[in-house]
């Protein structure tokens, strides 16, 4: 493990520092949102406004970062979330994180607030904030424009937010690609509130691994391995897409504001469907194999340049609105893109509103005469825009997340939110997948449903990996059926997430690594490690750094008046779902606070506050932390 | 002949395996169970099923 390099930019007083972490303490918070949650944990204090300047909005990589092999290349965004008001964190893929780390750097900590809008250029030591101005406003493919211009250079890559970021709306993102996102916990709108429209880096290579003969055991059989592998082959051929087909098939695909997982059209959204009437081309990110990301075209809705709709989207514009067209899926999915909108939350607060007006509870007065029914997916382009725009009515009450637009509307408009800490749920069913109770629920920065796996795994068979790959975090008990909520799956739901949590330390891709279904397993990390980087290290001390990692954010949230009450599920959870012939998958109110104490237990954390007791930080080496 | 696949009564070729039904039900990454048993992966290839037959198929499916 080498020192970090750390570059910190003062934005109130346009003055930038190259720091450095010594080894052995990023060894303990090797990236990611670990060594966000060290920084900010050291020199924030966790009750400032999220929008304010004393936040602190930290872009880092990882030790691993930028090594050719599949899945690597991930940056992390760590910030005070302004939707959740929790400590926040978000991914994403392309090529930036690899470019991140070939000019020099670990992390880049943004301070302070520009007095007028600025982007940060770098090249190696080169280190440039420029004038924004004259892209402020703009969606984020003509920025992108706009900078190459404005440098004179076009090998560039770049993070940046769009119109809606700059208008801070609650669930704004952070665009790379025009198609990639880190797209939760608006993260966009901690840019926008610091006057910082872009991160951008000169375009270079050359990250080498320690061990090049080692690293072929990996990557010399990548081909083999991924014919081997199922699933992978479903991703590489219809993207995270398939899973509208699998869950629609299955019943369990979230319908009109989750009041149901049945959707009778729903082949009309599908992966499947995708691939065969609108792909363009499939795209990947830096060094990877798997090629999951789908470009599509749709005349006059959306643009290849825009890339496509993952499961996510597909879900939250589609079932989730009851809407079946997939042109206006598409065109939604471009506009987020656009305009810098998280697609999840975007279209969940959609949906939240369609159900609302479908219920009167809201009228056409307030959503601006548009006719907000289930099925209306012709009012997603007004609709967004309105919201990326914060217009007056509609937009403006929109653009604050179903959550708190549901506080001023009354109890019966929270009653229909599906959100966990004020982030909207992802298209997961808990009645299919009960850990995700747990793990929405409990998760330090909302609903999410990349911080654990997902227990279907637990039913693979005994000679699968889906069932032997979790099994070397711990043992688990077989389960043959949906909807169990039990100790069992209390484990599942930790021991994943400490895994899933160092996956998002150490930026690696959930879907080329993780301990299930995925291309590479635990052991394969582990040798990962020792090839890549030299680091002699072990899964169980991989768990630790995960676990260390949840642990910080769980102490930041007490501090910034989380407890245990915070950790709970929406009304919607609690539906029995109705699949398959006669059949009903549901989990009560009772097996969820059962499940919470036995996770709780496990975890190391009070049963009342929720927080991190004093052994668990001592464990941990948290004990640092006032 | 005559199976149950989850509690439905379904006719199936005589010699069709476990594989052959899970590539037709475009199930990626299937949990099969008959007559309450659960099968390996490794036996799927070869499994196949006989008259009345129990079976249950769930979907192993994860994120994205």
């Amino acid at each position: 493990m080498k020192d970090a390099k750390i570059l910190y930019v003062d934005l109130t007083n346009r003055t930038t520092k190259l720091e450095t972490l010594d080894a052995e303490t990023y060894r303990k918070y090797p990236g990611g949102s670990a060594l966000g949650m060290y920084l900010m944990l050291k020199d924030m204090d966790p009750t400032v406004d999220p929008l304010s300047p004393e936040n602190m909005l930290i872009f880092s990589v990882a030790p691993l970062t930028g090594i050719p092999i599949s899945g690597q290349s991930r940056m992390t965004v760590t910030t005070k979330s302004p939707l959740t008001g929790t400590a926040g964190d978000s991914q994403v893929g392309g090529f930036i994180p690899a470019v991140f780390k070939a000019n020099g750097y670990d992390a880049v900590v943004f301070t302070g607030k520009a007095d007028s809008p600025v982007y940060l250029y770098i090249d190696s030591d080169q280190v440039q904030l420029r004038d924004a101005s004259g892209m402020w406003g703009m969606i984020t493919g003509d920025a992108e424009k706009w900078m190459a211009e404005d440098l004179q250079e076009t090998k560039l890559e770049s993070s940046i937010i769009g119109p809606a970021g700059e208008n801070l709306v609650k669930f704004a993102s952070i665009m790379h690609m025009r198609s990639r996102a880190n797209g939760r916990n608006g993260v966009g709108a901690v840019m926008g509130s610091k006057n910082l429209k872009a991160l951008v880096f000169k375009k270079k290579g050359g990250v080498r691994p320690e061990d090049q003969e080692g690293m072929k055991t990996l990557t010399g059989n990548v081909k083999e391995r991924m014919a081997a592998n199922e699933v992978i082959v479903d991703t590489a051929l219809h993207g995270s897409a398939g899973v509208v087909d699998a869950h629609g098939a299955e019943g369990f695909l979230p319908a009109y504001n989750w009041k149901q997982g049945n959707f009778d059209d729903y082949k009309k959204t599908a992966g499947s469907t995708i691939t065969r009437e609108i792909l363009v081309e499939r795209d990947t990110c830096f060094a990877c194999a798997i090629r999951c990301k789908g470009v599509v075209s749709v005349p006059g809705k959306a643009d290849p340049e825009y890339g496509g709709p993952e499961y996510e989207t597909c879900a939250t514009f589609g079932s989730y609105c009851g809407n079946t067209d997939l042109g206006d899926i598409c065109q939604a999915n471009q506009l987020c893109n656009m305009y810098g909108l998280d697609t999840i939350s975007c279209g969940a607060t959609i949906a939240w509103a369609m159900d609302c007006f479908e219920q009167g509870i809201l009228s056409k007065e307030q959503t601006d005469g548009i006719e907000l029914k289930f099925g209306n997916g012709g009012a997603f382009e007004a609709l967004i825009k309105k919201i990326a725009l914060r217009e007056p009515g509609i937009g403006s009450l929109l653009a604050e997340g179903s959550a708190a637009a549901a506080k001023t509307l009354g109890q019966e408009a929270e009653d229909l939110v599906v959100a966990s800490k004020g982030q909207e749920w992802p298209a997961h069913m808990v009645q299919m997948k009960p850990n995700l109770a747990i793990n929405y629920s409990a998760n330090p920065f909302g609903a999410d449903h990349q911080s654990s796996e997902h227990d279907p795994a637990l039913m693979a068979p005994e000679d699968d990996q889906n069932w032997l790959w979790p099994n070397m975090l711990a043992s688990f008990d077989r389960v043959e059926s949906y909807g169990i909520l039990d100790a069992n799956k209390a484990k599942f739901a930790l021991e994943t997430q400490k895994f899933y949590s160092m996956m998002d330390t150490l930026c690696l891709c959930q879907f080329a690594w993780g301990p299930a279904w995925q291309l590479y397993g635990p052991q394969e990390l582990v040798e990962f490690c020792k090839y890549g980087i030299g680091w002699d290290t072990s899964i169980e001390e991989l768990q630790e750094i995960g676990e260390r990692r949840i642990n910080m954010m769980r102490i930041f949230n007490e501090k910034a008046g989380f407890t245990r009450a915070d950790d709970k599920l929406p009304k919607k959870a609690f539906i029995p779902i109705h699949y398959g012939e006669g059949e009903v998958a549901a989990i009560t109110e009772e097996d969820f606070e059962a499940a919470m104490d036995a996770y709780y237990d496990l975890a190391g954390w009070d049963k009342v506050t929720g927080a991190p007791t004093a052994e668990t930080r001592a464990r941990l080496g948290l004990d640092w932390i006032g | 002949m005559k199976v149950w696949l989850n509690k439905k009564e379904v006719e199936l070729p005589a010699e069709m395996t476990v594989a052959d039904l899970i590539k037709e039900k475009q199930f990626k990454k299937a949990a099969v169970w008959i007559n309450g048993k659960q099968l390996l992966s490794a036996e799927y290839e070869s499994h196949g099923f006989q008259e009345g037959d129990q079976v249950k198929i769930l979907r192993v499916v994860a994120g994205g």
